[in-house]
């Protein structure tokens, strides 16, 4: 009878709890895709098995199943990007308090704990990886033909005589790219459909997920070639706004307002925040090339070393650079709130205009810095609401599972260092044998054999 | 086990990635080198035309064809063809005998002067090869010209069409005003044409792979230094092989280098002679074996009269102009003289020492060693050479990878410099030891 009690006290207060804070992850229970072809060790990369899984199903919000009817093989995608953005995180944070640690799958809880909970740096870290990890892995599928919705982007062969004849004008021979490059169009849109489902944009902590989001996209599409063509382009006067067709790898750029928009197949100026009256049927604008995360490498052949014949081909870089672009960001994250008047202005904008998208109208909100002294987030950089918790001791409320146990350098005196780590509660140094992989050779073709060798290795660790 | 399975997927689809766009590319550049030649011999084929008319139609398509792939510079190869004519013209007047030695002297110098005074080096690594192939074409005609081999001077129709003949104004090979004009007149085609032309792209598309994607890939950067010198001069030999390949495809598309019964008897490199190879004589023999027989024909033969070393020197400085005057060439070229020249004399001292059949070259018949070639002295000398040329040609041949922008716009001297330090000069100081050996002996 106690016991009984009992449970209805807890099942009590845990619906207390969930009423009175509304439960932050529900546009990011997604997440657990990653973990759901453990338990029965179920190879992710067979789509036809993962959609049937009810585990997964279960995660998923409607949308979003319907999202994965419509592209038969993108869960596998999905799964594969949470993965590697799981992998990325805890890369990144691997010698810090707060380390990116999962949790088991369990239904109906967050993937990264309660911390989600909480609208902090971490958090807003956790958003933006997966949205590009997702992205990312989207794109990829599609080139590779895993997604039977989608293709490779061949729009670089499409744009090939106007890139001509802008190159003749500049005096330059610009190469032709004619293969099967990532998708990132429909990577981009596909991910905006699939991870911001959950999110509305109306409270203040949707749109921090949106906004971070939204970066973890951005960064994905850095344009690193600055700009390769300005043009002046004749748009289709609608209402008073200018709408374009972009090809797919290119960011508008626009010249006055030093602000990117985004990466998008249609893109129409006002969205990028042009207020200005639109007098003439002409507007300047600079299409950024943007390089998705491959790089493309050329080689020159032709008689003793000429260059008569130029192929180009692109290269795999890994995740990495997108994980390594999102720290910094992190790092330099603004902590933000928001303006009273927030909506109000584009929408009665709007309004006037007939065609209207409104889906895109989530994405239309300006936060404001909590320091008024402090620039406006752009819309790479990661935004946060409340300073982080402390990752020191053990807090079950957030989910924090604290630093004891944890390994660390007693020689630096950085964040992995021990001091830092563990909180200065002290550390126990040890003495073990550890086993792992050494002298691994590659053979042809293509397996990796190594030997296991025992190295003695001293391991500080938290108390 | 998990990782191992990971990294066989990245692997192929690094592959995948690279083939593909890679012989998207390669196809594309030879779908206009096939259409410009089918056309040529279609019109050839079908319509009986008189003589210069079908000189007029090839330097037509070939201008065509050179304006199509590399746009305005197409002018400097017309230029030259144009120039060329109108000074052999003039020389006629003058001399009889020495109309090529002054031809030469002007092609030269006008290659020499392009490439350091007008053209932007970006511009020049494109036209080379082009601007090469033309001025072989037009020193051959002129030493042909001296040696009264035409029955009378050429018009300007026929030559034009022999320098610009789109069958090998781009990549090559050389061949002869002779073979030109009777390859123009052939008409024997069947079905077995298309099936070479067929084979001999797919052959060119599994070098470019090769070169692009699988050399480059299979040996890690950070395994030993000569193993990836190895690599870098192997992806480099490959595209040699492509490029050579392809310049098969362009002369049979347009019918030329064919035999009666529509066999291909053009050959101008040899892969297996060069990847495994007896010497470097013979790898300098098989690397191109049109632009070797000219040098032959027309620079060595020609100087001869004036002793074996002059021509051995004429024919080391004219084909090193021919490339430019890159400081790279010139020291890839006179290396490989020097350890050819080294490799030649000590094995033919080797040879009569041991009386063993381990010439640099083989022996043509039957050779009057006392050991002959399948003798276990022979085999194990013959290994022992070849795997000194291996390791020379890998010295050679690194030079060659570079980052594209270098590739596109010429190498320099720092480049060809860093590149042998890093391997510690090691053949050239294997060559002076080996001519010490040889001194000895």
């Amino acid at each position: 009878m106690k016991c009984l009690w009992f449970l209805v006290l807890t099942v009590l207060c845990l619906r207390c709890e969930a009423a009175g804070k509304p439960r932050r992850g529900r546009g990011s229970m997604w997440w657990g895709i990653a973990k759901a072809g453990e338990p029965n060790n179920l190879s992710p990369l067979s789509p036809g098995i993962l959609s049937m899984d009810q585990a997964v199903h279960a995660t998923l919000r409607r949308k979003q199943r319907r999202l994965a009817r419509e592209n038969p093989g993108v869960l596998a995608a999905v799964a594969k990007g949470a993965n590697m953005a799981v992998a990325e995180c805890q890369h990144q944070f691997k010698h810090r308090r707060w380390n990116c640690s999962t949790r088991n799958f369990l239904r109906g809880k967050n993937l990264f704990g309660k911390i989600v909970d909480r609208g902090c740096r971490e958090t807003a870290f956790i958003y933006a990886i997966t949205s590009a990890g997702v992205t990312h892995a989207v794109s990829r599928a599609c080139a590779e033909g895993s997604i039977e919705s989608c293709t490779c982007d061949y729009s670089h062969v499409e744009r090939a005589p106007h890139r001509t004849r802008a190159a003749a004008a500049a005096n330059v021979r610009v190469w032709k790219w004619g293969g099967c490059s990532d998708n990132i169009g429909f990577g981009f849109h596909f991910s905006r459909e699939f991870v911001d489902t959950g999110e509305r944009g109306k409270t203040l902590r949707e749109k921090m997920n949106l906004h971070n989001n939204e970066a973890g996209r951005a960064v994905l599409s850095i344009p690193n070639n600055h700009i390769s063509l300005c043009t002046r382009l004749e748009a289709l006067v609608l209402g008073n706004r200018k709408i374009f067709t972009v090809s797919t790898p290119h960011v508008i750029y626009l010249p006055s307002l030093n602000d990117e928009c985004p990466y998008s197949m249609i893109y129409d100026v006002a969205t990028c925040g042009d207020d200005r009256p639109t007098s003439s049927r002409f507007v300047t604008i600079c299409l950024i090339h943007v390089q998705s995360e491959m790089r493309q490498e050329c080689k020159c052949h032709g008689m003793s070393g000429s260059c008569t014949v130029k192929t180009c081909w692109m290269r795999l870089p890994s995740f990495r650079s997108v994980g390594d672009a999102l720290k910094d960001r992190f790092d330099g994250a603004s902590r933000v709130m928001v303006p009273n008047t927030d909506l109000e202005a584009p929408a009665q904008r709007n309004d006037a205009v007939p065609h209207r998208v409104p889906r895109r109208d989530r994405y239309r909100f300006q936060l404001r810095p909590h320091n008024p002294d402090h620039k406006s987030p752009g819309t790479k950089d990661l935004v946060y609401l409340e300073s982080s918790p402390g990752f020191c001791e053990k807090n079950p409320r957030l989910g924090i599972p604290g630093t004891h146990g944890r390994a660390c350098n007693d020689t630096s005196i950085g964040v992995d260092g021990c001091d830092l780590m563990c909180c200065g509660r002290g550390y126990r140094t040890e003495t073990m044998f550890v086993v792992e992989r050494c002298n691994c050779t590659f053979h042809w073709c293509c397996e990796v054999k190594c030997k296991v060798c025992r190295t003695e290795k001293v391991v500080h660790t938290c108390l | 086990m998990n990782e191992e399975e990971e990294y066989t997927i990245n692997t192929w689809s690094y592959l995948s990635l690279c083939a593909e766009p890679t012989i998207c590319e390669g196809l594309r550049f030879a779908k206009d080198l096939i259409v410009a030649n089918l056309l040529l011999r279609f019109i050839i084929q079908s319509i009986s035309l008189p003589h210069n008319v079908r000189h007029s139609i090839s330097m037509a398509i070939g201008t065509f064809l050179l304006y199509y792939s590399i746009g305005p510079a197409a002018m400097w190869t017309v230029g030259l063809t144009a120039g060329s004519y109108i000074f052999m013209l003039f020389l006629s007047f003058i001399t009889k005998r020495l109309r090529g030695l002054f031809l030469s002297v002007m092609v030269i110098a006008f290659l020499l002067l392009c490439e350091i005074y007008i053209v932007n080096p970006k511009m020049w690594q494109q036209i080379r090869g082009m601007q090469m192939v033309a001025a072989m074409k037009i020193i051959s005609v002129a030493i042909e010209l001296d040696r009264d081999l035409f029955k009378q001077m050429l018009n300007p129709v026929e030559f034009g069409g022999y320098i610009l003949c789109p069958a090998n104004c781009i990549l090559g090979p050389w061949i002869s005003f002779h073979m030109y004009s009777t390859y123009l007149e052939v008409k024997f085609l069947n079905k077995r044409w298309f099936k070479i032309i067929l084979l001999n792209l797919l052959l060119a598309m599994c070098f470019l792979v090769l070169s692009n994607c699988i050399v480059p890939w299979y040996i890690d950067d950070d395994i030993s230094k000569w193993l990836v010198a190895y690599r870098d001069a192997q992806a480099f030999r490959m595209s040699h092989y492509f490029v050579s390949s392809m310049s098969i495809v362009s002369m049979i598309s347009a019918g030329f280098g064919l035999t009666n019964d529509c066999h291909s008897d053009l050959q101008v490199t040899n892969p297996f002679f060069i990847e495994l190879p007896r010497s470097l004589v013979q790898v300098v023999i098989y690397w191109n074996m049109p632009m070797h027989q000219w040098l032959k024909k027309y620079v060595f033969k020609t100087c001869q009269v004036y002793g074996q070393f002059t021509a051995i020197l004429a024919t080391y400085a004219v084909s090193s102009f021919l490339h430019g005057l890159n400081f790279q060439f010139s020291a890839v070229l006179l290396s490989i003289g020097t350890f050819s020249y080294v490799e030649y004399n000590l094995r033919f001292k080797v040879a009569c020492a041991l009386e063993v059949c381990c010439l640099a070259n083989p022996c043509i018949k039957q050779c009057e060693h006392r050991y002959k070639k399948n003798s276990s002295l022979a085999v194990f000398l013959n290994t022992l050479f070849s795997l000194i040329t291996i390791i020379h040609l890998a010295y050679l041949g690194v030079m060659f990878e570079a980052s594209f922008t270098v590739q596109e716009s010429g190498y320099s001297y720092h480049h060809t410099i860093s590149k042998w330090e890093n391997l510690n000069y090691f053949s050239h100081g294997f060559t002076l030891f080996m001519y010490i050996i040889y001194v000895m002996m």
